[in-house]
């Protein structure tokens, strides 16, 4: 007897059903599975027959056939055991196929009949909604992935036999949905806040701009000034996620296999923090069917490189294509797929080897040296960097400081920023844009108009620090967050000047040593 | 053969050419070219053409050997024209060119190779010698100083390597100056590289001068070598910024044996960049703490004029106000003056953008003076 069950396949973070076809009939005893599979999805064979028979239904020696359709399309991972069993049983009639319709079926089976967990559930059922399935049955696992979709009903199962009892209609599970995931307490976040770090003005400042703007930032200073300190609390200062962003960045992790089951969608902002070691496909993402790389981890928050120029020249460059595009495609033998990689990337580095250049007094590195350790750095992935800023060690004096009033908290920070990143969403409506680092070259002029004295600034500017278009473009979109965060319509002079700051002198580190001697 | 027309042209390139040779030989140092030049009765023709019982009166059989080996018109003649292509001279001791001042070296060189043109007899000059690795402020206040002894027609010699004696040539140069670089290289080398600019420049009013044939490497025993001739070359020598041990200490050392005049630039005394200057003036070397001084050594009395307008309103003057030629940074500003940050960073590249203010590494601004 023939019949059917629904299923999925997952390749980068699109999916589709798969139609499961069991056939059972007679003749010599045979079990074969055709459809373009995967090692691990032939291994099913073996986990499926022993499972049912662990679960309590005995299958009569018979000739059995399954195809995983459409057959061309690549199949693997360890999800359509369950889909499988399903229609198995359904052939030997021991489930009516009526109960498989419009049902799709996701999960691991293990050999005593019990269903584990797998990844990807969330862009499966995101995807069986719109293809308007009823019902999915995902492992109890991951059940918490389904729940705070609506328009799907979600049931988790721990075995099969609870899933031929709930198909049957002879048992019962509730549907996963609103509030099964306890929400995080509010103010229980475990990110560190800004309130920790004395001092360093400047470089909260320009956090704060480029948290903003979403504006790309390296920082420069000798070993234990607070750079990582500051870039650990940058998703602090980042506004929450909405709840479509939270989908976002949960289809990633679901596919990567790193939601955790006690915390439901992702809700925290992302902060990816990989070792400068990491090979360049960990953080771009690959593998032999490509699974998201740390950029994507990182998508929608901060991709933190410390030592930057200690990675890899071919890592670095790994992600320029990304950083332009927020996209990053891999290209496998098995297909090729996209992952979205709209990360603000937030790089740290010494200024030299002992790390305490330009403060000749200490630094005992020659010229060559320095000029050396920097140019690891290549001017391409400079340029993509929107603001560079100096951390100088903090003095005794601040630390140790007396005066009553503290360090600002995030929260007052954030309020700054969401309402900068609300006067960018009003710019943008309908225009495709959600941040000012985004601005395409061409919309530039419509976004950033300069004023007459502003237009003259800029020429005095592009002079004095002998600036390129695309650095002055940069200084353009960065006045542009300057002009946001205060609120101001029109992009003035203080902006400019400002944002001129943070961006026009990557020529003092990666032009000549000592400047123009 | 138009190669073996120098040495049978005019007497005068064929002299020229004989004293290259004399001084490209390999091992022959100024020493042994003295003893050579005193037997020989200063005749650099008789050099050339003596048979070996004679040169082994004054040389070591091995060097007389070399200086045997070297005698080929040819080559002779070819790297002469070689040399005048790269418009570099070489000038005899004999020469009326040659400094006079280098004579009260033990040891002067037979012949310097120039490029340009050499100081003349009553030419009034200073040397900078001072850390190559050097900070913001020794850079700064080098070039200051180079720059007010120039504009008194005071030429300036130094080593045209980085950090401080570059600076020397540039403040000189930018005051249009006379400087002159002495090289521990060939004539016709560039060292450090990336001061191609200083090396295309300075010839142009001053000289790249070096007792080093052309196409010799910067190798490190050449540079002890250079150090002397920069100390004897000078009426004194201005130290800014030198280690405890280091060759800018030493060339100050020669420069007192020979009579020179000592100047040194106080630094921190905690600043090990500096331990060498403090060193010198616990030792009676004269105090520089202002062109002034150095100036008032030659006679020569000025005041120094200070950047105009030290006092308008706003924050911007308020942050001029606090820069020195120390580095501060922005959030030092932004502590000392209390205005935040924002404006603090504004107000710095507004400073900048009208040439008051300079930016040392990213953060750490001084004034330009």
């Amino acid at each position: 007897m023939f019949s059917t069950a629904l299923s999925a396949v997952i390749s980068g973070l699109e999916s589709r059903i798969v139609q499961v076809e069991a056939d059972v009939s007679t003749g010599l005893p045979y079990f074969d599975m055709v459809g373009y599979l995967s090692g691990e999805v032939k291994e099913a064979r073996e986990r499926v027959r022993t499972a049912v028979r662990n679960s309590g239904f005995s299958l009569e020696p018979k000739r059995i056939v399954i195809n995983l359709s459409p057959a061309d399309i690549r199949k693997s991972g360890t999800s359509y055991d369950l889909a499988i069993a399903a229609a198995i049983l359904s052939s030997y009639g021991l489930l009516p196929q009526n109960a498989l319709k419009d049902t799709l079926l996701v999960g691991e089976l293990s050999l005593n009949g019990g269903v584990r967990g797998v990844r990807g559930v969330l862009p499966i059922i995101l995807m069986a909604r719109k293809q308007n399935v009823r019902r999915c049955l995902v492992p109890a696992d991951n059940a918490f992935e389904g729940a705070q979709i609506g328009g799907i009903e979600v049931y988790g199962v721990h075995d099969l036999i609870e899933a031929v009892g709930f198909l049957r209609g002879t048992a019962e599970i509730r549907p996963v949905g609103g509030g099964f995931v306890p929400e995080k307490a509010e103010g229980s976040s475990s990110v560190p806040d800004f309130i920790d770090i004395r001092g360093q003005e400047t470089l909260k400042r320009s956090m704060e701009i480029a948290a903003a703007g979403m504006h790309n930032i390296l920082m420069i200073g000798p070993p234990g000034s607070g750079k990582s300190m500051a870039a650990r609390r940058l998703p602090s200062i980042m506004p929450s996620l909405t709840y479509e962003e939270r989908l976002e960045i949960s289809e990633i992790y679901s596919v990567a296999g790193k939601l955790d089951p006690h915390e439901g969608l992702v809700s925290e902002r992302p902060f990816r923090n990989p070792h400068h070691t990491i090979p360049e496909t960990v953080l771009a993402g690959g593998g032999r069917t490509p699974e998201p790389g740390e950029i994507s981890l990182a998508h929608l928050g901060v991709l933190f490189l410390d030592e930057l120029n200690l990675f890899s020249s071919k890592t670095l460059e790994v992600m320029r294509e990304p950083v332009e595009s927020g996209r990053i495609t891999v290209s496998r033998m098995a297909g090729s797929c996209e992952f979205p990689a709209r990360f603000m990337l937030v790089g740290a580095m010494n200024p030299c080897r002992c790390g305490f250049y330009p403060d000749m007094a200490k630094c005992r590195c020659t010229p060559l040296q320095i000029k050396r350790y920097l140019e690891k750095v290549s001017q391409p992935l400079l340029d993509r960097i929107d603001m560079i800023v100096e951390v100088k060690k903090i003095p005794p004096e601040e630390i140790i400081s007396d005066s009553p009033k503290g360090p600002e908290s995030s929260a007052d920070i954030r309020a700054r920023v969401e309402k900068a990143r609300l006067a960018q969403a009003e710019r943008y409506k309908g225009s495709g844009y959600l941040y000012n680092s985004q601005l395409l070259d061409r919309d530039i002029d419509l976004f950033c108009r300069l004023g007459a004295k502003e237009r003259r600034l800029a020429k005095r500017l592009y002079d004095k620090f002998n600036l390129s278009a695309r650095t002055y473009r940069k200084i353009l979109k960065v006045s542009r967050t300057i002009a946001d965060l205060e609120g101001a319509d029109e992009i003035t002079e203080e902006h400019l000047c400002e944002a001129a700051y943070y961006k026009s002198l990557d020529r003092k580190y990666w032009g000549g040593i000592y400047g123009e001697y | 053969m138009e190669n073996t027309n120098v040495l049978s042209g005019p007497s005068g390139s064929r002299n020229e050419a004989l004293w290259m040779w004399l001084c490209s030989i390999p091992e022959i140092g100024p020493r042994s070219c003295r003893k050579l030049l005193d037997h020989f009765e200063n005749d650099i023709e008789r050099i050339y053409r003596a048979d070996r019982q004679d040169l082994e009166k004054v040389l070591t059989p091995a060097l007389a050997g070399r200086l045997e080996a070297g005698r080929n018109d040819g080559l002779i003649s070819r790297d002469y024209e070689a040399m005048l292509k790269k418009g570099i001279r070489c000038v005899s001791c004999l020469d009326p060119l040659y400094p006079d001042r280098l004579m009260d070296l033990d040891d002067p060189p037979a012949a310097l190779f120039v490029k340009g043109r050499l100081p003349s007899g009553n030419e009034l000059s200073l040397a900078f010698v001072g850390s190559r690795n050097c900070s913001s402020y020794g850079l700064e206040i080098t070039r200051m100083f180079s720059r007010s002894i120039a504009c008194e027609g005071i030429s300036v010699v130094s080593g045209m390597a980085r950090g401080i004696d570059s600076a020397a040539h540039s403040g000189c140069l930018e005051a249009g100056g006379r400087t002159y670089a002495v090289l521990g290289c060939g004539a016709d080398v560039c060292y450090p590289r990336e001061n191609i600019n200083l090396y295309e420049s300075i010839p142009e009013t001053g000289g790249i001068i070096s007792e080093f044939p052309p196409g010799t490497s910067p190798l490190a025993q050449n540079f002890p070598r250079r150090n002397r001739l920069i100390a004897a070359l000078a009426g004194g020598i201005i130290i800014t910024e030198a280690r405890m041990k280091s060759g800018s200490l030493i060339t100050a050392e020669l420069g007192l044996d020979l009579g020179r005049e000592i100047f040194a630039v106080p630094g921190r005394i905690t600043d090990p960049i500096s331990e060498g200057c403090n060193k010198l003036l616990r030792d009676g070397a004269h105090v520089v703490t202002c062109a002034n001084d150095i100036l008032l050594q030659f006679g020569i009395n000025r005041q120094m004029t200070l950047p105009a307008g030290k006092n308008g309103t706003g924050p911007v003057w308020e942050v001029y106000r606090r820069l020195s030629l120390i580095a501060k940074s922005s959030d030092e500003i932004s502590h000392e003056t209390g205005l935040p940050v924002s404006k603090v960073l504004e107000s710095l590249i507004r400073l900048e953008i009208e040439g008051m203010a300079d930016r040392i590494g990213k953060a750490q601004y001084i004034v330009k003076l």
